[in-house]
């Protein structure tokens, strides 16, 4: 009896570990096909003062996983405007495309260049028929400082895609675990009773 | 008087001459697709292929709709810092590290050329990364376009193993095949100003001079005689 105690407070603690961790670890997927963006000639790129984070580029097409383009529309203009918190709007075609807000916008200082990605809600556009929510992520280079919100920087080549985000799926030996530690807790409670 | 506008128009012709002779152009070519990490024997081969989305600056636009884009490169050597893990890969073995080909045909080399500092790094935990490196030109119709500070950046996303010190799986006895693969959207970019040629300027300017002058002098004959007959 007490054996199957101590193993049920041990098993546990452990179990709620792995799925805080698996939690954790969860990655996220962009869906395509998605919107492509890059950085033309005469696009503002990244700026970014002590109060806020600007991106200015163009939505060129809008492709599947392969590279393929599954429409080429005429170019559209893209820009995001963040706070130093991470929170801001976004729009493509000046709205008409698409129109979010995201409040977590997260940029990561590679060297020499960074990623970026924010989680949207549609507020409007053709985008926002279909879909509610989406996210964006892309990268940038050639940075002229530190990247971080509220840091003064600006860097060029910003490529980007927004399309569906998707959370990477627990595996499912988490679940089976979780089923064995149930049994287990029967188990016990069973003999328990007897 | 009349002499003196002369002179400025054409000294505002010459102006605007020069400064179209030095219209500058930078081109680009963007791709979208596909990459994969294979390992061989313990040692690993970084492979993109994807299609070309849309150029700029360039002077055979048209016929790079549908072209095929891909470079690689072998590794060399990985490692991690403050949370970041980095890998650098050295230039192919045989043939180019990186050739665009014409997609209709499929034969017609677009452009190729070898990379150099190829460098792949991201966020330990994160499944997006990027690529860069420098872009040295061998062939191809495009090649001119290319010539001057040439480079490469790319953003990968969806890598379906995340940044840290395994990743790239170096001197382990993992099994040979895809060691992990996903999305890749790039630019290659010739960031120096290269002078659109203007090849008749010079010419044209010359003759535009002497006309000039041929107006000028006899109205200025002209302009002498009917001041000469006011006064």
């Amino acid at each position: 009896m007490k054996m199957w105690n101590k193993i049920i407070k041990t098993a546990i603690p452990v179990a709620a570990s792995l799925l805080f961790a698996t939690a954790a670890n969860a990655a996220t997927t962009l869906v395509y096909p998605a919107l492509d963006i890059q950085q033309l000639t005469g696009d503002a790129g990244v700026t970014s003062t002590a109060t806020s984070l600007t991106m200015g580029g163009t939505a060129i097409t809008v492709i599947n996983s392969g590279g393929a383009v599954l429409y080429n529309f005429p170019d559209q203009p893209f820009s995001l405007t963040s706070d130093t918190t991470g929170s801001g709007t976004l729009s493509v075609g000046n709205g008409s495309i698409l129109a979010a807000t995201f409040s977590n916008l997260s940029l990561v200082d590679l060297g020499g260049g960074a990623t970026f990605s924010a989680d949207l809600t549609y507020t409007g556009g053709s985008m926002a028929t279909a879909n509610m929510t989406g996210g964006i992520e892309g990268s940038f280079f050639n940075a002229t400082g530190s990247i971080a919100l509220g840091n003064a920087f600006t860097a060029d080549n910003l490529i980007a895609k927004i399309g569906k985000v998707q959370t990477v799926p627990i595996p499912a030996a988490v679940w089976l675990f979780g089923s064995g530690l149930l049994g287990l807790l029967g188990i016990a409670k069973r003999k328990k009773a007897a | 008087m009349t002499t003196i506008n002369h002179f400025k128009s054409i000294l505002a012709g010459l102006g605007m001459c020069l400064l179209a002779f030095n219209v500058s152009a930078y081109p680009q070519l963007t791709f979208d697709g596909r990459m994969t990490y294979n390992l061989y024997s313990k040692s690993g081969l970084l492979n993109v292929e994807g299609t070309l989305t849309r150029s700029q600056d360039i002077s055979l636009a048209p016929q790079l709709q549908g072209s095929i884009f891909e470079f690689g490169g072998q590794l060399a050597t990985t490692s991690t810092n403050s949370g970041v893990t980095r890998a650098t890969f050295t230039g192919l073995n045989n043939g180019p590290d990186l050739r665009v080909v014409n997609g209709d045909s499929g034969s017609t080399v677009l452009l190729e050329g070898d990379l150099t500092g190829l460098l792949m790094r991201g966020a330990n935990g994160s499944n997006m990364g990027i690529l860069s490196a420098q872009f040295s030109p061998t062939g191809g119709s495009l090649l001119n376009e290319f010539v001057v500070g040439a480079k490469l950046f790319a953003f990968q996303l969806n890598l379906t193993r995340n940044f840290g010190p395994a990743m790239f799986g170096q001197g382990e006895s993992f099994g040979q095949g895809e060691f992990f693969a996903g999305n890749v959207d790039g630019k290659l970019s010739a960031p120096a100003s290269v002078s659109v040629p203007e090849p008749g300027v010079l010419i044209l300017l010359m003759l535009g001079l002497g006309l000039g002058l041929l107006v000028i002098s006899p109205r200025k004959k002209f302009g002498q005689k009917f001041s000469h007959h006011v006064s």
